[in-house]
């Protein structure tokens, strides 16, 4: 991302370290990006800081992507979600698709086909 | 809970787990890397070891990736329960299952797509024991290192097919029709290719 047009870039993943370690890889890349590892925690936040964009894992502990997802959606509208997911079931990737997501990434993930993807919604928003 | 939908759902667990991991592995090793190359590649003793090093933690990351995935669709697939799958994926599931097997035995597995899907009524976890034994059975007795393909998804009569190709292999007319009827196909055998015949979904 170019200097002076800094995004901000909201991660919900209950994976802590990986959650951190990307976060950290793309802040590298001049976003801006804040972790969540919960879905509530990732709601609360977004009700004080809306980001530009959403990194959404799909099975997480007490409320699932797809919760958040359906919650982000009735709030915020069509704010830009990619998945980063180890599984995403058939049903789940149906769900996910009628609510608008715009990608899915299975883990481990492709980096730069993830980060030219978030560049490419970052910059339709 | 069948004995069946215990392991595969323990079994997708654990794939998933082991995802989440190599996850880690993989974003901690290229956020190294990253580092490196902001600071202009530092020149420091043995340097070359290290980017190697990286290198190397990125392939294999990659590589139990493959066959993490096949095994953790294929869990998901079992203890979901589902009656019908795509030949074409399935076939790609069970080539990434069934590789090491036959790199140990001196060979190379090859898949070839023939048609983009092919949606057959027999479960996932049948077509791949069936494909799977019939790949053994065939590189079991055949030409020393010859190339095995897999070809998938060309479709006649209604029936989607998986071809096996491997050149001088002796087949067991029997013990294939055996394993090809567990998973509700039928075989067609000539020298050096087993046809395996599969029901279009849509066709029942």
């Amino acid at each position: 991302m170019q200097a002076g047009t800094q995004k901000s870039v909201l991660i919900i993943d209950d994976e802590e370290d990986f959650a951190h370690t990307l976060a950290e890889r793309l802040s590298l890349r001049n976003l801006a990006v804040q972790v969540a590892c919960s879905g509530a925690e990732g709601l609360a936040f977004m009700e004080q800081n809306l980001p530009d964009a959403l990194l959404l894992d799909m099975r997480m502990p007490a409320m699932s992507g797809i919760e958040v997802l359906r919650t982000v959606r009735q709030k915020y509208g069509m704010l830009p979600v990619l998945i980063i997911t180890g599984h995403c079931s058939q049903e789940d990737h149906d769900r996910a698709q009628e609510l608008g997501v715009q990608g899915y990434h299975s883990k481990p993930l492709d980096f730069k086909e993830l980060f030219e993807q978030l560049v490419e919604v970052l910059h339709q928003k | 809970m069948t004995d069946k939908h215990f392991m595969a759902k323990n079994l997708a667990s654990s794939t998933h787990e082991l995802q989440n991991i190599l996850a880690i592995i993989k974003e901690s090793s290229c956020l190294v890397e990253d580092v490196l190359q902001i600071n202009g590649k530092p020149r420091m003793k043995h340097g070359d070891k290290l980017y190697h090093s990286l290198e190397v933690i990125g392939e294999q990351v990659d590589r139990a990736k493959v066959l993490l995935r096949a095994l953790n669709s294929f869990a998901h697939a079992v203890s979901d329960g589902a009656q019908t799958c795509d030949l074409v994926e399935t076939g790609k599931q069970t080539a990434q299952l069934v590789e090491r097997f036959v790199r140990l035995k001196e060979h190379a597995l090859q898949v070839v797509v023939e048609n983009g899907s092919a949606h057959i009524a027999c479960p996932p976890e049948e077509v791949i024991e069936a494909l799977h034994s019939l790949i053994i059975q065939a590189i079991t007795a055949c030409t020393p290192k010859a190339p095995v393909l897999l070809r998938l998804g060309a479709q006649q009569n209604g029936q989607a097919l998986a071809i096996i190709e491997v050149a001088g292999a002796a087949w067991n007319p029997e013990e294939m029709e055996q394993l090809a009827a567990k998973a509700g196909g039928s075989v067609v055998l000539a020298p050096g290719v087993c046809t395996v015949q599969f029901p279009c979904a849509a066709s029942l």
